[in-house]
């Protein structure tokens, strides 16, 4: 199991999603609701690169995985995850302008966007080899980014104790991308159904059972967050995210296992 | 051998008794640690068993082998895939080798080689696989899996020639040819299985 990749991906999926959510403060010129998106994001882009280095052999040869920009999309995507994990730390630290607030946002789409284009291009794994990868990876982006921006929106906000509509808005999106986030459309009848005929299909329904109720949990808990007044809200939208956070990697391994078993057709 | 020509890896399986010798020809001549395979042979079941209603059984029972290493595609999805071009083919001889300067495990290119070929050398700490003993090549010598085939079931012949007399390698449990285009050809048992075939590989831990 890639537990390092399923970091990797999740983490940098979430501060995508985080900086994406935090649009409508930059672009309002709020720049502490910002800041603290940014910062929220970095540390989770800093997470997901220190895991990403666990997944290499030979650290010191990481320079030359920006070599091949040119015509190899996980190049394309080593090199995106610097300029985000940059340019988020610009913004922050306030050296790039504010004119320049879409800026990071632009490059975490573009990330993911290679990140498809790496598992969705593979033709030796056909979990991945289809148009279900970008949807997924688009959906857990959007998911934990709408569920990060709840709870942070509803952390920046003051005196009245009830959620403004940013955050529901976001609460909104996170809910709509739930799911899609780790099932794809051909994950089911490829997975289940073998596992079925394998005689397995009660395994296959417990390790299934595990990410849908962390994700189950935390639609409760968000729910917690846009009806209880502060600070149980503010709790309640951290203990969402955390939870459909941990719902997503669940969910990845899951999928990691079964591609692994379903895809590589030799040995 | 005539030197200097691109080649291409004949599995016969109408003569492969799956001794195995070619596997730990390759591992003895490139010194690969325990857990690693550049070469890999598979053993191959099928079949089943009928009862009649007069208590007499028939039976459909197949084995067969295929020995498979890198099969230096013309189109090398793992050359493809690699982020740092540490994965290259040779434009002489048409090896698929890595250079192991730059290679920085990530193992992308064993996810994209449907062969699953590339492998982790935890030793070396980057990944390996095949080079069709270019060394030997260059000497004018046969790889070394090839030399120890004691029923010459592998052989290697110009590349063009294999391709146009016996096709790319299509038996299961080998990925379709059409992926890679790998330059291996396979003269199939008798009763083996069409390519798409699953669950056929029997000693699946042993690879």
């Amino acid at each position: 199991m890639e537990y390092s990749l399923v970091g990797y991906t999740v983490f940098m999926q979430l501060a995508v999603g985080l900086v994406c959510a935090g649009l409508s403060a930059a672009r309002n010129g709020d720049e502490a609701t910002e800041r603290r998106f940014l910062a929220a994001a970095f540390a989770a882009g800093l997470a997901a690169s220190l895991s990403s280095f666990l997944h290499l052999s030979d650290v010191f040869h990481a320079p030359y995985t920006v070599t091949q920009v040119g015509h190899v999309w996980m190049s394309r995507e080593i090199l995106l995850t610097g300029l985000f994990m940059g340019l988020s730390a610009l913004r922050l630290l306030g050296i790039l302008k504010s004119r320049f607030w879409w800026l990071p946002a632009l490059c975490g789409v573009l990330l993911i966007l290679a990140m498809i284009r790496i598992y969705s291009g593979n033709t030796a794994m056909p979990l991945w080899n289809n148009a279900g990868t970008g949807l997924s990876f688009v959906a857990a982006a959007g998911l934990m980014g709408g569920f990060g921006g709840a709870a942070l929106y509803r952390y920046a906000e003051t005196g009245t104790g009830h959620p403004d509509g940013r955050a529901r808005l976001c609460l909104g999106i996170g809910l709509l991308c739930m799911p899609f986030a780790f099932v794809q459309p051909v994950f089911w009848p490829v997975v289940i159904a073998g596992e079925a005929l394998d005689g397995a299909a009660l395994a296959c329904l417990v390790e299934l059972a595990v990410p849908l109720s962390l994700l189950s949990a935390g639609a409760t808990a968000a729910a917690g967050c846009l009806a209880t007044v502060c600070p149980r809200g503010k709790i309640a939208g951290w203990t969402a995210l955390f939870l459909v956070t941990a719902g997503v990697a669940a969910g990845r391994c899951l999928f990691y296992a079964a591609s692994i078993k379903t895809g590589i057709q030799f040995p | 051998m005539e030197k200097g020509k691109q080649l291409a890896f004949i599995v016969d399986g109408t003569r492969c008794t799956g001794c195995k010798a070619c596997m730990i020809a390759c591992k003895d001549k490139h010194d690969v640690p325990l857990g690693v395979f550049r070469r890999r042979v598979v053993e191959c079941v099928g079949g089943t068993w009928t009862q009649h209603p007069d208590g007499t059984f028939t039976q459909n029972i197949v084995a067969y082998y295929v020995s498979i290493a890198c099969n230096h595609c013309e189109n090398p999805q793992c050359v493809a895939s690699c982020p740092t071009g540490a994965h290259r083919k040779d434009d002489t001889l048409g090896i698929v080798y890595i250079d192991a300067d730059r290679c920085v495990g990530c193992g992308n290119c064993r996810w994209n080689c449907p062969y699953t070929a590339p492998q982790m050398d935890p030793e070396k700490k980057h990944m390996t696989k095949c080079d069709f003993c270019m060394d030997l090549q260059q000497a004018g010598e046969e790889p070394a899996c090839v030399r120890a085939c004691p029923s010459r079931a592998l052989r290697v012949g110009p590349r063009e020639e294999v391709v146009r007399r016996y096709g790319r390698a299509n038996t299961a449990p080998l990925p379709s040819p059409v992926l890679t285009e790998p330059n291996t050809a396979i003269i199939p048992h008798k009763d083996a299985f069409p390519t798409g075939t699953r669950d056929v590989t029997a000693n699946r831990e042993e690879l």
